[in-house]
């Protein structure tokens, strides 16, 4: 899969694992992050990638 | 979000511009911050009897549509809100993870600062300080990362949308009737990612010299960069303006533009800019959304919900302009050989951003069952190949005369 492929989950999951935010939330966390930004269609967007990335 | 809310500690929305009733699933982990004022704080009352577990903090006096600067307009207000949101999940010491990163990964631009619990911040819709007036305080107790570029929030739909077949097809229009000639200074006026500054550009064989100008320094770091990827850093220049006050001496340009822009101020006060910037001989063009037609929606759907799909929604300022009025106002400016018409920019591909916050707006307004039946209809209308979503917008082009009356 190219880069101009990758779905904005994909490319949030990329970046949380770059900065090592995922498996600390998971498993130090509960799995669980802050959010906060402005729109509802983002909510889902960042929500999605979390759940999606490798665990 | 839906298949596991719990994993998320908390949610907060500022300012949203729309309201998806999935968020229900978040329960009283969800926030919502707005003003008080006008359509936009009506959306939000109107979409949290879909979200009664939902805290609602009300910024009071306050017009918060999409452009709104609310964290530099509001910044206690926000902060407050904020903290009482974020201090209910307690963070526990040995959890810290170290801050202080920046860079880009996957077309993601991120800034990561302090330590603590990752608190993630998307862009904050058209707000031109983002998150700025509060990131110092929020770094003191969350590794706050902040995430930017073209693929997320109004970013990705304003390069979606002006990199659509249909909007270009419109916009083309206009770029046509304004007969631009080789050498010629352009001024987009609002230019927002510049994403229609760098598809003149390449349109025109890189002939002129084009400056895009916005209130928006969010949107600016983002236009400038963009145009610095695509090779066109000599060509397209980008500063900061407002356009009721345009940053240009008197006949300083000879083609001035502004689309989907005179909604968000006082109309009149920005056409009077553009013409007074233009040049005897120089053109002025505008495009607006048109609030007073219809939309055409074409999926499958029964009459009632498909009355509420086609409903035109968006926000609009006092003293902007988003319908038909725009022919009289741009008549009153005195440019002569003016054309005016109503056109339709025609979305065909149904998972872009530009259709997502599309259909955002549209299930703001839906039923649970009413939702079922849109998504059910987009199915068909793909499967079947008869899917498109058109939204209108009201145009003019004219021409300012060697003498203005």
């Amino acid at each position: 899969m190219s880069a101009a492929d990758l779905s904005v989950a994909d490319r949030l999951a990329q970046v949380l694992d770059h900065l090592g935010i995922e498996r600390p939330l998971r498993g130090l966390h509960a799995g669980r992050c802050h959010g906060l930004h402005a729109g509802a269609s983002g909510t889902n967007r960042i929500a999605d990638s979390r759940l999606s990335a490798p665990s | 979000m839906q298949a596991h809310p719990e994993r998320i500690a908390s949610l907060t929305l500022v300012c949203p511009p729309r309201l998806d009733p999935s968020l229900r699933a978040l329960g009283s982990r969800l926030q919502i911050i707005a003003g008080d004022q006008g359509r936009p704080a009506a959306m939000v009352r109107d979409a949290v009897t879909n979200l009664p577990e939902a805290a609602v903090v009300w910024l009071l006096r306050y017009f918060s549509p999409p452009w709104a600067d609310v964290v530099a307009d509001c910044t206690a207000d926000v902060e407050s809100a904020l903290f009482n949101v974020l201090s209910k999940d307690q963070p526990q010491k040995d959890r810290a993870v170290p801050g202080g990163l920046s860079g880009a990964v996957a077309g993601i631009t991120y800034d990561s600062q302090g330590e603590g619990p990752p608190l993630v911040l998307l862009p904050l819709s058209l707000a031109s300080s983002q998150w700025e007036p509060l990131l110092s305080q929020l770094s003191t107790r969350f590794r706050t990362v902040m995430l930017s570029g073209p693929e997320l929030g109004f970013l990705a739909m304003l390069e979606s949308r002006g990199r659509s077949a249909g909007y270009l097809n419109a916009v083309g229009r206009i770029i046509d009737l304004v007969q631009l000639r080789p050498g010629e200074l352009v001024l987009e006026v609002g230019c927002g990612s510049g994403v229609l500054d760098r598809w003149i550009a390449h349109h025109t064989p890189q002939a002129n010299r084009i400056i895009g100008i916005d209130v928006n320094r969010y949107l600016l770091r983002e236009a400038t960069a963009l145009a610095t990827q695509e090779g066109l850093a000599d060509i397209v220049a980008f500063r900061e303006g407002d356009a009721e006050a345009l940053p240009f001496p008197d006949n300083h340009v000879d083609v001035a533009l502004s689309l989907t822009v005179l909604e968000e101020g006082n109309a009149d006060r920005m056409l009077a800019e553009l013409v007074r910037v233009a040049k005897p001989g120089g053109r002025v063009a505008v495009m607006v959304r048109a609030l007073d037609i219809p939309w055409v929606v074409n999926v499958p759907l029964r009459p009632e919900v498909k009355t509420k799909a086609q409903t035109p929604r968006g926000f609009v300022g006092a003293q902007g302009c988003a319908d038909a009025s725009l022919y009289r106002r741009f008549h009153q400016t005195g440019l002569t050989h003016v054309e005016m018409w109503p056109q339709f920019a025609t979305f065909e591909q149904p998972h872009t951003p530009q259709a997502q916050f599309a259909y955002g707006a549209i299930l703001g307004a839906l039923s649970a069952e009413e939702t079922q039946e849109w998504h059910a209809g987009i199915a068909q209308a793909v499967a079947d190949g008869t899917y498109f979503i058109a939204q209108p917008f009201h145009c003019a082009v004219g021409t300012r005369p060697e003498a203005m009356g």
